[in-house]
């Protein structure tokens, strides 16, 4: 996703969705180690401040109340307040015009509580039927009806979102969880899934010549790391095109709920257990919620193995990024001349947001491993940015949709190449993590999946 | 440098889509919103009612499961399993490949 021609580097959107990212962290941060200084336990004095919508079966009212009963409206206005200000301060920050902005972004808003409330519906949500797949479907609907207001285009900053919202995700991204599950869960999570990314990215270019690299690796990505949220970091590490990213993540969800619901009664008719078939779904199911649902339903030894294996298997979404974006400026980009960039061009092409997210990656990861204190500072402090994040995301699908036509869709299904491409991606994908949790948990290290049995 | 086109120099779908043979663009979008609300307030509570599908949305919910999580950090039951898993591997860390 390419940004707009900047006047100096500093003012660039991706400097600033940096800049945004690390000022939420830091506040976040610095109030929960003031408030915690003295308490038995962390406490983020901003978490209550901020909140997402409930779930709901026939009233849509309900989602205006948590699970506990209480009013979330409090937190919404805060969520709204809080990225109104945030972006307002980026827009002045890249000297971009604020005039319009407010009210196209008050509007973009009540889309995106809209697009939430369609997703919080709890039949909606536990067929995880996400709501990136609502947020597109609002936007699609507007811009393929009555069109998208020119009123409204101030506020359509679908890369912004997405580039402030994954600095902001870095702090989620705990490198210490790799060791987990020991060297099993490294090698089914960390060992295949790079693998099959790797390939699939090499038979979609290689054997189905398909025409786009950046669609070529946007489902690779999906389908082999962790769907939605690998979707989003690969698209914006390789500048994908919003149609896309739309395509992708569409296909990948439909998977999803097809695995989900079969994968189970097939690992219990194969009598494979609930420890190689947790680590099977872990390693294969693309979307996180998916994992444990499908998990859950061979027992809790399976949601325990399976929800593991793709919690290793989400970290790896920082090095996916930072090993995408090099590998597009380096070898995709290509100068005029076909000639290899020099280190200092490759500097400048580089997706500069993606070394924000890694930063935060570490210095999470640090805090995290620092004890239990730190370990504790750094989850409370994660809940606002964690809030945050999803709601940037969800702006962000619901802007791609209001700048997406259908019939740019359909373009991209001609031959039906990327739906081809995730169905041998993710039969390899298939292939690859049975055959390793076999190896791993029956051969190289049968005493792991004896212990988790017990 | 081959770069591809911009998201944000893509503009389509601004203005409004009238086709010929078609109901007009105001009237699509009221149809469109009609089939949302009859889906999401009649259709899909119905199936929420439904006696398998309520017992899979009760199990998720008493297990810490909600499947609409993009990644680890937003499920529930996580830190629970993440303290499980660790309880495990200190116990018998050689099993797991681990000193």
């Amino acid at each position: 996703m390419e940004e707009n021609q900047p006047r100096s580097p500093w003012r660039s959107e991706d400097v600033w969705s940096i800049w945004l990212g690390w000022a939420v962290l830091a506040v976040a941060l610095g109030a929960t180690m003031v408030a915690s200084t003295g308490a038995e336990k962390a406490v983020n004095p901003l978490a209550g401040m901020l909140a997402d919508l409930g779930g709901w079966v026939s009233n849509p009212l309900d989602a205006l109340r948590d699970k506990n009963g209480a009013s979330v409206l409090q937190g919404l206005v805060g969520v709204f307040v809080s990225l109104l200000v945030l972006f307002s301060v980026g827009l002045a920050g890249m000297r971009e015009r604020l005039r319009g902005f407010p009210l196209a972004f008050t509007a973009l808003f009540g889309l995106t509580v809209f697009a939430n409330l369609l997703a919080g519906q709890k039949v909606v949500k536990h067929y995880n039927l996400e709501y990136a797949l609502w947020a597109l479907a609002v936007g699609l609907l507007i811009s393929n009806t009555v069109g998208t207001p020119r009123w409204l285009q101030p506020a359509v900053r679908a890369e912004f979102y997405i580039k402030t919202g994954l600095v902001m995700f870095g702090a989620e991204v705990l490198f210490h969880q790799l060791l987990k599950l020991g060297l099993p869960g490294v090698f089914i999570a960390w060992v295949v899934t790079p693998t099959v990314l790797i390939l699939t990215y090499v038979f979609g270019q290689r054997v189905l010549k398909i025409e786009s690299k950046s669609l070529n690796m946007v489902i690779s990505a999906d389908m082999s790391v962790c769907g939605v949220s690998a979707a989003i970091a690969t698209a914006a590490a390789c500048r994908a095109k919003k149609e896309e990213l739309s395509l992708a993540i569409g296909i990948s969800l439909a998977f999803t709920v097809i695995m989900m619901v079969v994968m189970p009664p097939v690992i219990n008719w194969l009598e494979l257990g609930p420890v190689l078939g947790g680590a099977w779904i872990g390693g294969t199911i693309d979307s996180t919620g998916a994992v444990a649902a499908a998990g859950d339903a061979l027992g809790e030894t399976g949601l325990l193995v399976a929800s593991t294996v793709k919690m290793i298997q989400n970290i790896l979404i920082g090095v996916v990024a930072f090993g995408v974006a090099t590998y597009w400026v380096t070898f995709v980009e290509k100068s005029p001349d076909g000639a290899r960039p020099s280190l200092m061009e490759i500097w400048r092409r580089f997706p500069k947001f993606v070394l924000g997210f890694i930063a935060a990656s570490i210095l999470f990861s640090l805090l995290s491993t620092s004890g239990d204190q730190g370990e504790a500072i750094a989850s409370a402090a994660t809940a606002t940015s964690k809030t945050l994040r999803g709601w940037c995301f969800c702006l962000a699908f619901v802007s791609i949709g209001l700048e997406t036509n259908f019939r740019q869709l359909s373009k991209y299904l001609v031959g039906g190449k990327p739906l081809v491409l995730y169905v041998c991606g993710q039969t390899l994908n298939l292939a690859l993590t049975l055959a390793m949790a076999w190896l791993m948990f029956t051969k190289v290290f049968p005493d792991a999946a004896a212990s988790l049995n017990k | 440098m081959q770069q591809p086109p911009s998201i944000s120099s893509s503009l389509s779908g601004i203005a409004p889509i009238r086709e010929p043979g078609r109901p007009a663009p105001g009237v699509r979008l009221a149809i469109s919103v009609a089939l949302i609300a009859a889906i999401w307030l009649v259709i899909l509570p119905a199936i929420a009612q439904m006696s398998a599908v309520r017992t899979m949305i009760d199990r998720h919910e008493a297990h810490g499961v909600d499947p609409s999580a993009k990644f680890y950090s937003e499920l529930p039951a996580m830190p629970m399993i993440s303290r499980q898993v660790d309880e495990i591997r200190r116990q018998q860390p050689e099993a797991f490949g681990l000193k």
